[in-house]
C-alpha cells in the first residue's frame, strides 16, 4: 500500500505530468537552466570585475608614476598584471621631481626580479620601497601587521606562496616573511616588498652566491620608479607633461589615466553581460510561453477531463503554474550549480583571460547573486505559463468533448 | 426531483446560419431512475450531457438539479456540485495519461477537501468493475473495454445522486458491451440515477425508460422495465 500512499494534489499531479512527459520536461528545464547559469554566471563575473577595480583603485595610492624613458608600458605591466621587470635611472632624479610645481610627496622603488626556479612558479616582482617617504606600500602593510617591517623581513602578495618555515628562498638564500598583503586584482598580487635596506642586503648576498644582474647598471644604488601624489588642486595630466618637459630621460605614468582605461574597458564587458542576460531572459520566456502554450493545446482533452471530474478553473491554472514552477525551481538550480562548476574553480584563469582586476565576492555576496540568479530564473516558468494558464482557465468551448477529438 | 431540464436549447453557428444542436429538450430523472437516450451520431447528445453537467451554457432553458438551478451557480459551486453529486463518463477514452488507473478513479476525490481513505476505496471501486488486479497499470496499457472500466469506476467514487454516460459502449464488442451494460443495471439498483445516452439499439433495452434523440430534438419515451 505504500506505492499509493500519497494524496494527488496540485504539486502531485504537477509532479507526475513532469515525470511522465521527460522530453517536454527536459526542454524547460534545460532552458531555465541555460538562463540561470547566463544570469549567476554573468553575475558573478560582473561583480567580480567591480570589486577587482575598487580594490585596484584603493591600491593606487600615488598619483603618477615615473619611470626611466621607454619603460611606460613595461612599467603597466608590472603595476596591473605583474609581469616582472626592471629598468633603472638615477636617485637624483627624486630632488628634482619632489621640487615639481604641484608634487606634494614622492618616494621612489626599486624593482628587480627573482630567478625563475627558485621560489616560484614564474618570475616575480622584488619591489623596493624607502621606509622613510613611502606613503603606498606602507598603509597597506599597516592593514595586516601594526609592527613595521625590519630590514631583512619580506612581505608578500596574496598569490606568493611561503614555504612551511614561513620563509621565502631569493638568490639561494632563505628570507622569513613578516607578512602577507589581502588580495588587490592588481600585479600585486605576485610581487614580493621590502625596504630598500632589505634589497641591497639581498644584491650583496646575490653577488656572494655568484649572481650577476644582467642589467645595463647595476641595481644597487639605483631606482625603479619615482612615485608621486600631487597637490589636490592641481592637475596631474599637466604635471606630468611638465616633467617630461623638464627631464628628457623619463616617463610619466598618470594613475588616473590608467585605471580609466580599465574602468573603460569594464564598464564595455558590464554592458554587455548585462545587455545579453536581458536578452536571453526574454528570449527564454517566449521559449517557455510557446512550449507551454503547445503543452496545454496538447492536453485539451487532460484538461476537459479534469473540468468534468470538478475540477475549478483555478485549479487546472494552478497545476499548470506548479508545473512551470516545478521545471523552474529544477531549472534554475541546476544551472546555478553549473555555472558555480565553471567559475569557482576556474575564477584564476578568468581573471587572467579577462586581463581585468577580477576579485570574486566573499560569501555573503555569492549568497545573494544565487538569490537574485535563481528568482529571476525561476520567475521566468511560472511568468510563461500565465498565459496558458488564463487560458485554460477562460474558454469552455472545448469542454465539450466531442468524438475524434 | 433529482434533475429537471426544461426547455433546454443551444444554438450553433453553420456556414453562418444558426441551427439548434439541442432544441427544447424536457426530461425529468428521479433517485432511481435508468433514462437511456439513443440518436444517431450528431443528433445532439453530447451537448445535451455537457449542458446537463453545466460544462456547456446553453442559448435557452434551464438545468435543475437537486433543486437548484445549475447555470446559477458560480464555478466554484458548480465544480462542486460536477465534482460531488455527478458522474460523468464522456465519451472516447478520457483517462489521464499520466496516472495510473487508481490514480485515475481517485482523482476526483481529491478535487474538493474530503476525509477518507480514497485508495480503498477506488481498489474497492475496480474490484467491482473486475479490474482490481491493473491498479497500477497506466492507461496506454490498458484496451478500451479496461478503459471504460476505469472510468465508471472514477465516475462513481464520490458517491453521485446521479451518473451520465456518453455513448459508454461505443467502441466496444458485443461481449464487452453487455457486460458494462449489466454493470449500469447494478449501479441503478444500488440506488445511483443514469442519464445513459447511445447509438447502439441493443443497449437500450438495459433502462427503465428509452428516449429518441433527432436532430436535437427529444422525443418518443418508451417505458420499460
Ligand atoms: N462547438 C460546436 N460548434 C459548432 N457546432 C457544434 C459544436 N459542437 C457540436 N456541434 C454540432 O452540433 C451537432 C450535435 O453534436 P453532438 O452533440 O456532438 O452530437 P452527438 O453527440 O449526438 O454525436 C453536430 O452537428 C455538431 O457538428
Ligand atoms: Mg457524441
Amino acid at each position: 500500500m505504500n506505492k499509493i500512499g500519497y494524496s494527488l494534489s496540485t504539486g502531485r499531479l504537477s509532479w507526475e505530468n513532469l515525470r511522465r512527459k521527460p522530453f517536454r520536461s527536459a526542454c524547460l528545464i534545460i532552458v531555465v537552466s541555460i538562463l540561470a547559469f547566463t544570469l549567476f554566471g554573468g553575475s558573478i563575473l560582473v561583480s567580480s570585475l567591480q570589486n577587482g577595480l575598487t580594490s585596484m583603485t584603493k591600491r593606487f595610492g600615488a598619483d603618477m608614476m615615473v619611470v626611466p624613458a621607454g619603460n611606460a608600458s613595461k612599467a603597466e605591466a608590472v603595476l596591473l598584471r605583474g609581469e616582472p621587470n626592471f629598468f633603472y635611472f638615477d636617485e637624483s632624479l627624486v630632488t628634482r621631481i619632489a621640487q615639481t610645481e604641484g608634487i606634494t610627496q614622492v618616494s621612489a622603488q626599486c624593482f628587480l626580479t627573482s630567478l625563475s626556479t627558485e621560489c616560484c612558479d614564474d618570475l616575480v616582482q622584488l619591489i623596493a620601497f624607502d621606509p622613510a617617504t613611502d606613503f603606498v606600500i606602507q598603509p597597506w602593510i599597516a592593514e595586516v601587521r601594526s609592527a613595521a617591517i625590519a630590514d631583512g623581513q619580506l612581505v608578500v602578495g596574496s598569490r606568493i606562496e611561503i614555504n612551511s618555515d614561513g620563509s621565502i628562498k631569493l638568490f639561494n638564500r632563505n628570507y622569513p616573511v613578516a607578512a602577507q598583503l589581502s588580495r588587490t586584482a592588481a600585479g600585486f598580487d605576485t610581487s614580493i616588498f621590502m625596504t630598500r635596506n632589505t634589497m641591497d642586503l639581498l644584491i650583496d648576498a646575490a653577488h656572494k652566491e655568484g649572481y650577476a644582474f644582467i642589467a645595463d647598471r647595476e641595481p644597487k644604488g639605483s631606482i625603479s620608479a619615482i612615485l608621486a601624489r600631487v597637490d589636490s588642486k592641481a592637475d596631474a595630466e599637466s604635471i606630468a607633461r611638465s616633467i617630461k618637459r623638464n627631464n628628457q630621460n623619463v616617463d610619466v605614468l598618470v594613475s588616473q589615466g590608467i585605471l580609466a582605461g580599465i574602468t573603460g574597458a569594464l564598464q564595455g564587458l558590464v554592458v554587455y553581460i548585462n545587455s545579453f542576460s536581458i536578452i536571453l531572459w526574454v528570449v527564454a520566456v517566449v521559449i517557455l510561453t510557446a512550449v507551454f502554450s503547445g503543452s496545454v493545446n496538447e492536453r485539451k482533452k487532460e484538461f476537459a477531463v479534469l473540468r468534468i471530474l470538478g475540477a475549478t478553473r483555478r485549479k487546472l491554472a494552478l497545476i499548470v503554474l506548479s508545473e512551470s514552477a516545478l521545471a523552474g525551481l529544477a531549472g534554475s538550480l541546476a544551472g546555478i550549480a553549473a555555472a558555480g562548476l565553471v567559475v569557482f574553480p576556474f575564477s584564476t584563469y578568468i581573471g587572467l583571460r579577462l586581463g581585468l582586476p577580477y576579485i570574486q565576492p566573499g560569501f555573503g555576496g555569492v549568497l545573494g547573486l544565487i538569490l537574485f540568479s535563481l528568482v529571476l530564473s525561476f520567475a521566468a516558468g511560472p511568468l510563461a505559463a500565465v498565459y496558458s494558464a488564463m487560458r485554460i482557465g477562460g474558454a469552455e468551448a472545448y469542454f465539450t468533448m466531442r468524438e475524434g477529438e | 426531483m433529482l434533475l429537471e431540464i426544461k426547455e433546454l436549447t443551444k444554438e450553433y453557428k453553420r456556414n453562418g446560419a444558426p441551427f439548434s444542436a439541442v432544441k427544447d429538450v424536457r426530461l425529468s430523472l428521479d433517485t432511481r431512475d435508468f433514462v437511456s437516450v439513443i440518436g444517431r451520431s450528431g443528433s445532439g447528445k453530447t451537448t445535451l450531457l455537457s449542458m446537463t453537467a453545466g460544462l456547456l451554457k446553453p442559448t435557452g432553458g434551464s438545468v435543475t438539479l437537486e433543486g437548484r438551478n445549475i447555470f446559477d451557480l458560480k464555478d466554484e459551486e458548480l465544480s462542486f456540485v460536477r465534482n460531488a453529486r455527478v458522474g460523468y463518463i464522456p465519451q472516447g477514452m478520457s483517462l489521464l495519461p499520466n496516472l495510473t488507473a487508481l490514480d485515475n478513479v481517485r482523482l476526483p476525490f481529491y478535487l474538493s477537501k474530503r476525509e477518507g481513505d480514497a485508495a480503498a476505496k477506488a481498489l474497492s471501486l475496480l474490484d467491482q468493475v473486475g479490474i482490481s488486479h491493473l491498479a497500477l497499470i497506466y492507461p496506454k496499457q490498458l484496451s478500451g473495454g479496461e478503459q471504460r472500466r476505469v472510468s465508471i469506476a472514477r465516475a462513481l467514487i464520490n458517491d453521485p445522486a446521479i451518473l451520465i454516460a456518453d455513448e459508454p459502449t461505443g467502441d466496444l464488442d458485443a461481449d464487452t458491451t453487455a457486460e458494462i451494460m449489466k454493470l449500469f443495471g447494478r449501479i441503478a439498483q444500488n440506488g445511483t440515477a443514469i442519464l445513459l445516452v447511445t447509438h447502439e439499439p441493443d443497449t437500450i433495452s438495459y433502462g427503465n425508460r428509452v428516449y429518441v434523440m433527432n436532430a436535437g430534438t427529444l422525443t418518443g419515451k418508451t417505458e420499460t422495465g
